[in-house]
């Protein structure tokens, strides 16, 4: 019972450190989205000018660790530029984010395009569409469904992934665990941290269900 | 499709709205006061490492102030951010600080507290003919001179001075087993200079406590192992014996007395503030 009391105690701070985790991993997902869109028709495009640069920077953030483009980000560039300090740690871990999981979301979004059949594009371009026609009303929107569960699958990563962000003292979900652990001396706090790590896979898990069902309607 | 777009951008836009606003909070509030004591704490940004005495400490002062805390893994980035101005000062052991503050024209010490709050180092429970073959071996390296030295390499200034009078040669009990045969297993948290920190190459490891604990090696006829454990997790590791002992600038408190074994003390130190220098 004893327990229980201490794990009720401890609710409000992980559930206020919960909020830094969603916040993150819900922003720099649906930047990286938007982001991602450009990087994967970039690199599909027949233009070298639009290929080479989404290639190298799909190359850059896909090969090198995120927890490594968090330090970067925070502590490298204000040495080297010192106009380039950021002062939010939020604004850093957001960027760092962002543009590490628009790497990842590309490729997803590239298979996606690429995986819908030839024909599709063929038979849009006989009816006298535009390349940019074909692919905004036919080729994207099939894509769109088979991007859902892939992307499902990146998002809770990112939610997982946000608990690097206690190299730069932003303090999350894991990070508040790891605080409280130490100073109470007690690690019952992890099997709290670990039921809210949980309820929120859970829920976007039940989002990207719904909306998996929602887009799939014509097949 | 044209209302998913509309809606995604909009969720988009009061994200990012969030995500400033919660920025110009974090932000290094660049308060003008001197910051020179822990009541003035108050609407300052501090950083503190966790699981430390300055992080328990700035935490019971959160009761009565509206301080900015921001806890580090290591204390090492939270001079980084002092430097670069995103925290207005940093709250640390003495030992650190003056580390940090000699021979800097970035930093400045700007309190001592008058508590000592000296260190020791920590056994488990079970752990007496250890316990009493290390104690005995601080003596005789008070004894022998050496802990002057080794105090005078590391640090410039005698942090160990007046802890220890020890006039007779004291002799070392046997009977002691360590976790590895004919080897004293130490866990040490090292990032944290000048106590424990590694070369400039990052190969070896150096430091105050690294130094005594080889001399206290040599002493006890043992090899000495260093397991690199973060602070946050270090007592933790005691208590599963991943190591005889911590010699890792741990402070003498209450709380740790109770649950470990504790040494006198080895070294001086007390809370300190630093902050940006002044002048600058």
């Amino acid at each position: 019972m004893n327990a229980f009391q201490q794990i009720i105690d401890w609710m409000p701070t992980l559930i206020n450190a919960t909020g830094v985790t969603i916040a993150l991993s819900v922003t720099s997902v649906i930047t990286a989205l938007i982001l991602s869109v450009f990087l994967a028709l970039g690199k599909i495009s027949k233009f070298k000018a639009l290929r080479y640069p989404s290639t190298v920077y799909v190359f850059f953030f896909r090969g090198t660790p995120l927890l490594m483009q968090l330090f970067f980000i925070y502590y490298t560039l204000p040495n080297l530029i010192p106009s380039l300090t950021i002062t939010s740690r939020f604004l850093a871990a957001f960027i760092a984010f962002s543009l590490n999981v628009a790497a990842y979301l590309a490729e997803i979004i590239r298979a996606a395009i690429q995986s819908i059949d030839k024909g599709q594009m063929e038979a849009a371009k006989s009816l006298g569409l535009s390349y940019t026609q074909a692919m905004m009303l036919v080729i994207i929107p099939q894509a769109y469904r088979r991007m859902i569960p892939p992307v499902a699958n990146e998002f809770i990563m990112v939610l997982k992934d946000t608990s690097l962000v206690s190299v730069i003292a932003l303090t999350d979900l894991t990070f508040q665990t790891k605080i409280i652990a130490s100073n109470r001396a007690s690690s019952l706090v992890y099997i709290p941290a670990m039921i809210i790590y949980l309820c929120l896979t859970g829920i976007f898990t039940i989002v990207f269900n719904r909306l998996e069902k929602k887009l799939s309607i014509y097949e | 499709m044209k209302k998913i777009l509309a809606i995604g951008l909009i969720a988009m836009m009061s994200f990012s709205l969030v995500a400033c606003g919660g920025g110009s909070k974090e932000n290094g509030s660049s308060s003008s006061a001197r910051i020179d004591d822990p009541l003035n704490f108050d609407g300052a940004s501090v950083a503190v490492q966790t699981g430390t005495t300055a992080a328990n400490s700035i935490n019971k002062l959160k009761e009565d102030q509206e301080v900015d805390v921001h806890e580090y893994e290591q204390i090492t980035q939270g001079f980084s951010d002092l430097k670069l101005g995103r925290v207005d000062a940093v709250y640390v052991d003495s030992v650190v600080a003056a580390y940090y503050t000699n021979d800097s024209k970035d930093f400045e010490m700007t309190w001592k507290s008058d508590e000592g709050e000296p260190m020791a180092i920590c056994l488990g429970k079970d752990n007496e003919a250890l316990f009493n073959a290390i104690e005995a071996g601080i003596d005789t390296l008070y004894y022998d001179g050496t802990m002057a030295k080794l105090a005078d390499k590391n640090f410039g200034e005698d942090f160990t001075a007046d802890l220890r009078e020890v006039t007779e040669k004291p002799t070392i009990p046997g009977g002691y087993k360590t976790i590895a045969e004919g080897t004293l297993t130490v866990g040490a948290e090292v990032g944290y200079p000048p106590m424990e920190y590694t070369t400039e190459d990052g190969k070896d490891f150096v430091g105050f406590d690294i130094d005594v604990a080889d001399a206290l090696g040599e002493l006890l006829g043992l090899d000495v192992k260093f397991v690199n454990t973060s602070f946050d997790g270090i007592f933790a590791g005691l208590e599963k014996g991943q190591y005889d002992c911590i010699i890792s600038a741990v402070s003498i408190t209450k709380d740790r007395q109770e649950k470990y074994l504790l040494t006198k003390p080895y070294v001086s130190n007390a809370l300190c503030i630093v902050t940006q220098a002044s002048d600058k």
